[in-house]
């Protein structure tokens, strides 16, 4: 019987021995898997963190300890700022991955830690904004509100309460977007944004009058997505801006919803303001809207070039039959900027019908070398002899403008009138004579250029 | 030049032979201690060597090749391949970077300056649009706040202005607009060198000092990137570096200025020979001046005309100073405007 119990003894003490042994071996060999993910992370750059992602959760909680520890050893002596900032970087973005309650909580005190590194902190509101606890709102307004931390966190913080879409957060970021560091009211916007309630509307709608025109280029798309009944009345307040990238925002959005916009565009071609004529006219021929050709017509009136100029271009673009005979009659216009535009429009057109206009436009003094210009694109052979009696005028830019033609509508009836514009007293246009009878080609041409050349 | 390194064995075959054919030519003494070209092999960046390679530098190889010798920080010699062509990706946005086409002229725009690497005049005075962007649109995203903080031209400037008045310029050198883009092709093409194999993309490159070209010593003070930047006309460049280099002017040239320039106060004479000597740009420059003549307008990433063909030694300062008669420092600093920039140049 005792030899029995021994025996059942030895076997009980054998057996307990050995899963005694196995867990020591499995907690050490958890271990060893910890140190070395810890360790590969901290060999890796920033980039490259995301590849351990998945390691991280699987490991869960027991993970976080080591992590914290790490996290201790922020006082290490001669350590910079930079190699702080990204221990401490490493150990939020972990905790992040992890994602266990555990993990939260530690986030949450890292954020609400100020011995912290600024990024530090930045990083665990960052790893909150991922995890969106509903747990970490308070500390994360707390963090908001906090005047005496530094942007980065505080702005994370606004970004990671609109992610978690926290109303009573709203408060708060209206009241962030007052502060003067650019970076938090940045946050507060896309805060408002994504939580989108009532009263974060209102907000956005007070960001549109930030001073920053990047604060106002963030703040149109969450109020054009929030209201988009209102879209078009944003985008013309937008295409209203004094900043340029909020301006180009709105021009690519308007485009992009065309002819319904038209009845909001067509009035701001009077609108008093240059840049708002000037923006109107460039959606107006980026949608190529045929019924706006009246009035971008009229606008190449205007007093400033560069409204004169995007009507000229979206004319071209529209290029509608229908504007040929209002644009020919431009070219009488006693304004010498319309009629210099009306010409040019008429020769991107390629308008056969305005060749016996553009003849008759070569002999205005001041506007002739335009219509010299547009015949040379339009290449009628009617235009040759008209041009080759310009090719001796006595204003320089028309005579250019008549050997540059000339070059585009080769014809041997030029021959002899640019044989004599090769010794104008001008280069430029012996220089567009030469090309001219290159071009031509014949054995008189090329001789003359022969000689020139020489 | 393919840039990628194992690329580069087929491609060192020609320029082998013909360093070797130099290194022959040479003296003895060319041949022995550390040399950065020896019989057999071409090495280039990081590869240094103690002696000065003899060979000219920019120089081209019988293949096409060419090559700059640079001074590394601890005053060591090395070559580094700039060729003026499509090369491979640098590393950063790559299919974007791929596309550039380093050669190409804006022919559809500008018939005249793909044909004699110049503008027309009247080519300009026609140019209502460039890449399909009217030129309002350009000038509106060109000027300081618009797609740049700092601009790529002055508040007043407008884009023809600006073409027209660097057109003029550059025509009263004697050059062509090609030819001052190719040395800033080449400083490019040397950062692009070093931080590839450097591999330090996107950085400010450590390696090189100085480098040689046209027997002028030119210092490249910093080359590193500094965030994105899209181009204001409708095209594939891209920019990422701001490249600052330059060289300073010997002591007669300085007695030339100062002779020439009696009328000038001290601080302005310092101000006219930083100008002269100093330029401070990004790598979209060389393809803008090659693709439209542009090279930025009045702004702190101009790559002026006159600065460009004195630091590489395109014009002397006395060619330059005759050019200008005595305007030098007005052709330096006023802006393009349609104010000052009216009337007829004097065509090419």
């Amino acid at each position: 019987m005792k030899n029995k119990i021994r025996v059942i003894a030895g076997i009980v003490l054998l057996v307990a021995g050995f899963i005694n042994g196995f867990a020591q071996h499995s907690q050490s060999s958890e271990q060893e898997r910890i140190d070395q993910l810890i360790e590969k992370l901290w060999s890796l750059s920033y980039g490259e963190w995301g590849s351990l992602s998945e390691a991280f959760k699987e490991i869960g909680d027991p993970v976080t300890e080591p992590l914290m520890k790490m996290l201790r050893i922020k006082e290490a002596s001669g350590w910079s700022q930079y190699r702080i900032e990204w221990h401490q970087r490493r150990v939020a973005w972990a905790l992040g991955q992890v994602r266990t309650e555990k993990a939260i909580d530690l986030l949450i005190e890292m954020l609400q830690d100020r011995t912290l590194h600024d990024y530090g902190r930045y990083e665990a509101a960052r790893a909150l904004r991922k995890i969106k606890p509903q747990k970490a709102v308070e500390p994360l307004i707390e963090v908001l509100n906090d005047k005496e931390s530094n942007p980065p966190p505080r702005s994370e913080a606004a970004h990671a309460l609109g992610d978690i879409q926290s109303e009573k957060a709203v408060p708060s970021l209206i009241q962030a977007l007052d502060e003067k560091e650019f970076q938090i009211r940045m946050g507060a916007v896309y805060g408002l944004g994504h939580i989108g309630s009532k009263e974060a509307i209102e907000g956005l709608v007070k960001a549109l009058k930030d001073e920053d025109g990047y604060i106002r280029r963030l703040t149109y798309p969450h109020l054009i997505r929030l209201r988009p009944e209102k879209k078009a009345e944003f985008l013309i307040m937008a295409l209203k801006d004094e900043d340029w990238g909020v301006r180009e925002d709105s021009v690519k959005a308007l485009k992009e919803i065309g002819e319904p916009v038209s009845e909001h565009l067509i009035p701001l071609l009077e609108d008093e303001g240059s840049m708002v004529r000037r923006g109107a006219a460039r959606v107006l021929g980026l949608i190529q809207l045929q019924r706006a050709g009246g009035v971008l017509i009229e606008a190449l009136k205007d007093s400033d070039w560069m409204v004169r100029n995007e009507a000229a271009v979206a004319l071209v673009r529209i290029n509608s039959g229908n504007l040929i005979e209002p644009l020919i009659g431009m070219l009488k216009d006693k304004n010498s900027h319309v009629r210099e535009e009306a010409a040019w429009i008429l020769g991107e057109m390629k308008s056969e019908m305005a060749v016996d206009p553009l003849i008759q436009a070569l002999r205005k003094k001041d506007t002739g070398w335009m219509a010299a210009m547009a015949l040379g694109k339009i290449q009628s052979q009617k235009a040759v002899k008209p041009l080759t009696r310009a090719l001796k005028d006595e204003n320089i830019r028309k005579r250019r403008a008549a050997a540059w033609a000339l070059e585009r509508i080769p014809s041997g009836k030029a021959v002899n009138a640019l044989i004599a514009a090769l010794k104008d007293s001008d280069e430029e246009v012996r220089m567009g004579a030469a090309e001219a009878l290159k071009r031509i080609g014949t054995p008189e041409a090329l001789k003359a250029v022969e000689k020139y050349i020489k | 030049m393919k840039y990628s390194r194992d690329k580069n064995l087929g491609l060192l075959i020609v320029p082998l032979i013909a360093i070797s054919t130099i290194i022959l030519m040479a003296p003895p003494e060319t041949q022995s201690g550390q040399n950065c070209q020896t019989k057999g092999t071409l090495k280039f960046f990081p590869h240094t060597c103690d002696q000065r390679p003899e060979i000219p530098s920019p120089c081209t190889l019988e293949d096409g090749t060419e090559i700059v010798v640079a001074l590394t920080k601890d005053n060591k010699f090395t070559l580094v391949p700039v060729t003026v062509e499509k090369g491979e990706p640098l590393g950063y946005r790559e299919k974007e970077w791929d596309k550039i086409g380093i050669l190409e002229v804006d022919a559809q725009d500008f018939q005249a300056l793909a044909r004699t690497g110049l503008h027309l005049e009247i080519e300009l005075d026609y140019t209502r649009r460039i890449t399909g962007r009217s030129i309002a649109e350009i000038t509106d995203s060109g000027r300081p706040g618009g797609s740049s903080g700092e601009g790529f031209m002055g508040q007043e400037e407008d884009i023809i202005s600006v073409l027209k008045g660097d057109n003029r310029l550059v025509k009263k050198l004697g050059l062509t607009h090609p030819q001052l883009a190719k040395p800033l092709f080449h400083i490019w093409n040397m950062v692009r060198w070093v931080s590839y194999t450097s591999r330090n993309v996107g950085r400010s490159i450590d390696g090189v000092d100085y480098f040689f070209y046209n027997n002028r010593k030119i210092r490249l003070i910093n080359a590193g990137g500094r965030g994105w930047q899209d181009s204001i006309f409708n095209d594939e460049i891209l920019g990422m570096y701001h490249i600052e280099f330059c060289r300073e002017l010997d002591e007669p040239e300085k007695v030339f200025l100062r002779e020439k320039y009696t009328d000038l106060s001290s601080q302005q004479m310092v101000d006219l020979q930083k100008m002269l000597s100093h330029i401070h740009t990004g790598e979209m420059v060389p393809f803008y001046i090659m693709r439209y003549g542009f090279y930025e307008g009045h702004t702190g990433y101009r790559a002026d005309p006159i600065a460009i063909s004195l630091i590489f030694g395109l014009r002397s300062l006395e060619e330059i100073e005759k050019a200008f008669e005595g305007n030098l420092d007005k052709a330096l600093t006023e802006h393009f405007t349609r104010e000052t920039i009216s009337g007829e140049g004097e065509g090419i």
